[in-house]
């Protein structure tokens, strides 16, 4: 037969795209990597910054604290800590205070100490300066600490190396108790270790927090000390541990109550297990779509997008509910597709919009869910059909209750225009501001961990990128004259109490320039030979003592400056390597603030002295920039695709009132459930956003069932099953994720649940009265 | 607490050069040992008893002074302060002249003050090997810690009661690159005088004055 043949052509065809679009899907890297949600026309600032988070030396940071045992047994377990993780080979560093810098680097130091002295603490070789100098170093031999540096002092009187030390083993640097970093306190012992696994590579920083717990119950054997971790690594790894746990142990829970609601209805696992069908096709092909165009598929689209083209569960319900017993399938489906069509052309017509938006990840969100949407609505239209059981039997009973369901009361038909236009008014003139683009309300690191984080980083004086001065220069040179030059402005704000501190590279690599200057301030050595003799004079140092000092002036006059390519010991370059480094065609040097009072302040007095390549960067600031950005585009499209929608409606169903009828629910309903997200979490997110956009979709096709025409009194009761199926799953499903203790889930759960409630609630009460046929 | 003698044979400071003074120190110990007939008299004399001995002992801002021999000096340097010592790791040097600087250490914390140049500086010992090395040498001793001791010195001793040579040579690479060796004397339960030769050549000679 025909028809048969047909069928099966149909069901081969299917199976072939399916295996492609599987193909296409398998070879699509998924990415999360930030850089795809910056704008194409991001400025270097951004740039630098989304660069930092991804992969620089902050993004690599784990900040560890041992506590619960004494002092002695704490100091003993970071240290056989701290020894097996600089074994191995994942950790880049590991600092707990021992053995900080390695007798070889000292060595290079004290070689090259007068060119490598800090900006602020220039040796004086002239005779009052020598004098001075010698008067301290005597009265430090009195003492025993002289001890220490006495193996050195013929060689360095004036004490230049413990200048140069000063920068490199910092004095604010942790307390040590037992030769190892401590809490001020006492309590915690803390050590910090750097990934070599750079901040976008999840897996290998999953990997490494891992290990690092490995580690630490390998050396802690029975003691009872706790290890308590904090910074980047630990946190994304943590919470994409805790997403995914949340996400799946949701998901399923969603899907055993869907299921046996939807059983309850069909009393057929084959019809259930259809209804899956569409949905999961158009997620096959809207991932492998994304992957051809893209290359590859960022993790943030395919979660948003799966939440997007979640409207398409709702068409097998429409063509399940809405056939009547004995018809053919494929009449069911012709009956109903023109307004499903409408529903899914308008939808479509809504992310196409996304596809010309300048930041990628926008651009991917929108092809995905407008070809996720327009394969299960092919898939309803010409693959379900096919293999539908001959009956789908619908208890008469679930119908007759469904049939009574009152919808179309003129007498309520204001109360969603009331609700919407005081939704808007609230959301206009309210107290609170709409949009929330603090990056932390979409960060899913839990409050307590974040105070951890700052108390740890507080203690040990840590990186952070929270405020960055960012130097900009054509090569490292440049880079490093004009950080020297914000040093001295820098130095001045300390001084002002505006600042705690900061670090940069110029710190351990001073610029040629000056490198040059203070070699070139050493005095000949005849000049310094006759000064010295005269500061000598009535001091108990014998004439010669001090020949190697002036050998090592001498041949440190003749030195060359260090470079950044030259020879420095390789944990000396690690650290001036990530705080300055190669960007585009110029160089870039990162000035991390610690302890900033007042950064309005601080960006006042560095706009004031108009230092040129150098520029505050304030990461909340700047990251609050990028999203707002990235949702007003996001606001912008979607009121140039509203207008197609528009369109679209009026053309297809041929009555602006119809139209009315179908657009006035979904835009009240997404107001409303805007106007209390809003209020409840304090200003909408990205997340909210994307959420309504999902209670448009739903709602608009929903409306467009609610009025379209019925036949008869059954057939408006099989429209209402299927709304009140559709709409119901909707509700539970994301419901049960609003229970989620993770704010991202929390927040799409609670407004896709509460605009889908209002969305039907709206959409009955403004339904066109019908009165069918007697 | 019983004071048997107060009598201490004082040896003289002056040993020759390295390396003859090197290998003389070595030898020490065995000189006392067959030296003065009056030890066998004092029945069973060893590192345990001498430092059950000191650890009875305790020093209440007791008179020092200390003679610093050096090669980058013309003449020795003279300190002169106090030092005090409560059981079991409580230390304090006080130098009184030529600068006013004080020394506490307590358990691991190190502790220097010197009002005059308005330093204060806390740090911890075993974050200086050498450091906590040398403060140990005295206040091992004085604690009767054997263990500490041995861990941070060969030890040996020599002498008789009445007049005995406790010679510390550092055991850690760090401190032997500063330090030779470090001689106690004393005699009973008090530590008299305190040796540092230096692995320059350098010395240090530090007197305990007892109150009589």
């Amino acid at each position: 037969m025909a028809p048969v043949r047909f069928a099966r052509l149909v069901v081969f065809a299917w199976l072939a795209l399916l295996a492609l679009w599987g193909w296409q899907v398998a070879r699509t890297p998924a990415i999360s990597d930030l850089t795809h949600f910056l704008p194409t026309d991001a400025g270097s600032l951004q740039r630098i910054l989304v660069d930092q988070m991804r992969e620089g030396a902050a993004s690599r940071l784990i900040l560890i604290a041992l506590e619960g045992g004494d002092g002695a047994l704490l100091a003993r377990l970071s240290r056989d800590l701290g020894a097996a993780l600089r074994a191995d080979g994942r950790f880049l560093s590991v600092h707990n205070g021992n053995s900080e810098l390695s007798a070889a680097d000292r060595e290079f130091l004290l070689a090259h100490r007068y060119q490598m002295a800090p900006l602020q603490s220039a040796v004086d070789f002239s005779e009052t300066g020598l004098r001075a100098a010698l008067e301290g170093r005597l009265a430090e031999l009195a003492t025993s600490a002289g001890l220490i540096d006495k193996p050195v002092l013929a060689r360095d009187p004036t004490a230049a190396l413990r200048q140069v030390l000063k920068v490199w083993v910092p004095a604010q640097s942790p307390n040590l108790q037992h030769g190892v970093w401590f809490s001020r306190d006492g309590s915690r012992a803390l050590l910090v270790a750097e990934t070599a696994a750079p901040g976008f590579d999840l897996d290998g920083q999953a990997d490494t927090v891992e290990a690092l717990r490995a580690a630490f119950a390998a050396v802690r054997g029975d003691s009872g000390v706790r290890l308590v971790l904090a910074g980047p690594p630990v946190f994304s790894v943590d919470a994409n541990r805790r997403i995914a746990g949340d996400a799946t142990r949701l998901s399923l829970l969603n899907s055993v109550v869907v299921v046996g609601l939807l059983w309850l209805v069909y009393r057929s696992a084959r019809v259930v297990l259809l209804g899956a069908v569409p949905l999961l096709c158009g997620g096959l092909a809207a991932t492998a779509a994304v992957g051809w165009w893209f290359g590859s598929i960022h993790g943030i689209t395919l979660g948003f997008g799966a939440t997007l083209i979640g409207v398409a569960a709702d068409y097998p319900n429409h063509l399940f509910t809405h056939r009547v017993t004995g018809e053919p399938a494929d009449h069911a489906i012709r009956r109903i597709w023109p307004t499903l069509r409408l529903g899914v052309l308008t939808n479509v017509a809504g992310f196409t919009a996304m596809l010309f938006s300048g930041f990628e990840g926008l651009a991917q969100l929108g092809l995905f869910a407008a070809c996720g949407l327009l394969v299960a609505a092919a898939a309803v239209r010409w693959l379900v059909p096919l293999l539908m059981p001959e009956q789908v039997p619908i208890p008469a009973a679930v119908l007759r209750v469904c049939g009574c369901i009152p919808t179309g009361s003129r007498r309520w038909s204001w109360l969603p225009l009331v609700c919407g236009c005081a939704a808007l008014a609230w959301i206009g003139w309210g107290p609170l501001p709409l949009w929330n683009d603090d990056i932390d309300a979409l960060s899913p690191v839990p409050a307590a961990s974040k105070q951890l984080d700052e108390a740890l980083r507080s203690e040990l004086g840590a990186m952070d990128l929270r405020s960055l001065v960012v130097v900009r220069g054509s090569d490292d040179e440049e880079v490093l004259v004009r950080s020297e030059r914000l040093a001295r402005q820098l130095d001045a704000l300390v001084g002002q109490g505006m600042l705690a501190g900061y670090d940069m590279a110029a710190r351990y690599l001073p610029s040629q320039a000056s490198q040059r200057t203070r070699l070139q301030s050493i005095p000949t050595p005849e000049v310094l030979r006759a000064s010295l003799q005269a500061a000598l004079a009535g001091l108990p140092f014998r004439e010669d003592a001090f020949t190697p000092f002036l050998a090592d002036a001498a041949a440190a006059r003749e030195a060359e400056p260090l470079r950044l390519s030259g020879p420095l010991p390789a944990a000396m370059g690690l650290r001036v390597k990530s705080l300055l480094l190669q960007w585009d065609d110029g160089w870039v040097g990162l000035v991390p603030l610690r302890g900033v009072s007042d950064e309005v302040k601080i960006q006042t007095a560095l706009t004031t002295l108009a230092l040129p390549g150098v520029d505050l960067v304030d990461l909340r600031r700047e990251s609050s920039h990028m999203l707002s950005r990235y949702r007003n585009e996001a606001l912008e499209l979607l009121a140039w695709s509203s207008g197609a929608i528009v369109l679209l409606l009026v053309a297809g169903l041929r009555s602006i009132a119809t139209a009315f009828r179908v657009l006035a629910p979904m835009a009240c309903a997404a107001a409303a459930a805007a106007a209390i997200m809003a209020q409840a979490t304090h200003g909408l997110n990205l997340f909210h956003l994307v959420s309504l956009l999902l209670v448009m979709g739903l709602s608009l096709d929903q409306a467009l069932f609610f009025n379209r025409a019925a036949a008869d009194r059954e057939e408006r009761s099989r429209t209402l099953l299927s709304l009140l199926l559709c709409n119901g799953s909707a509700v539970i499903a994301f419901g049960i994720l609003a229970t989620s203790s993770v704010n991202i889930l929390h927040d799409i759960g609670a407004t896709v649940a509460l605009g889908a409630a209002f969305a039907l609630t709206f959409a009955a009460l403004l339904a066109r009265e019908q009165d069918p046929p007697a | 607490m019983t004071q048997l003698s107060r009598r201490g044979r004082r040896l003289s400071p002056a040993f020759g050069r390295p390396p003859v003074r090197w290998i003389f120190l070595r030898l020490l110990p065995l000189l006392f040992l067959v030296g003065p007939a009056a030890s066998a008299a004092d029945g069973a004399w060893d590192l345990p008893s001498l430092l059950a001995a000191l650890s009875r002992q305790s020093l209440s801002q007791v008179a020092f002074t200390e003679t610093k021999t050096m090669s980058l000096l013309k003449q020795p340097l003279q300190v002169s302060g106090l030092l005090s010592f409560s059981p079991p790791a409580w230390l304090e040097k006080r130098i009184t002249a030529p600068v006013d600087e004080r020394y506490r250490v307590d358990g691991d914390r190190l502790t220097v003050d010197r009002p005059s140049g308005g330093l204060h500086q806390e740090l911890s010992l075993s974050a200086y090997p050498p450091l906590w090395a040398f403060v140990e040498s005295i206040r091992a001793p004085l604690a009767g810690d054997r263990a500490t001791l041995e861990r941070f010195y060969q030890v040996s001793l020599g002498g008789s009661r009445r007049n005995w040579l406790l010679a510390l040579v550092p055991r850690e690479p760090e401190m032997a690159a500063l330090v030779r060796s470090v001689q106690i004397r004393g005699n009973e339960d008090r530590m008299r005088e305190l040796t540092i030769e230096e692995a320059n050549g350098d010395r240090s000679v530090l007197q305990i004055q007892w109150p009589r």
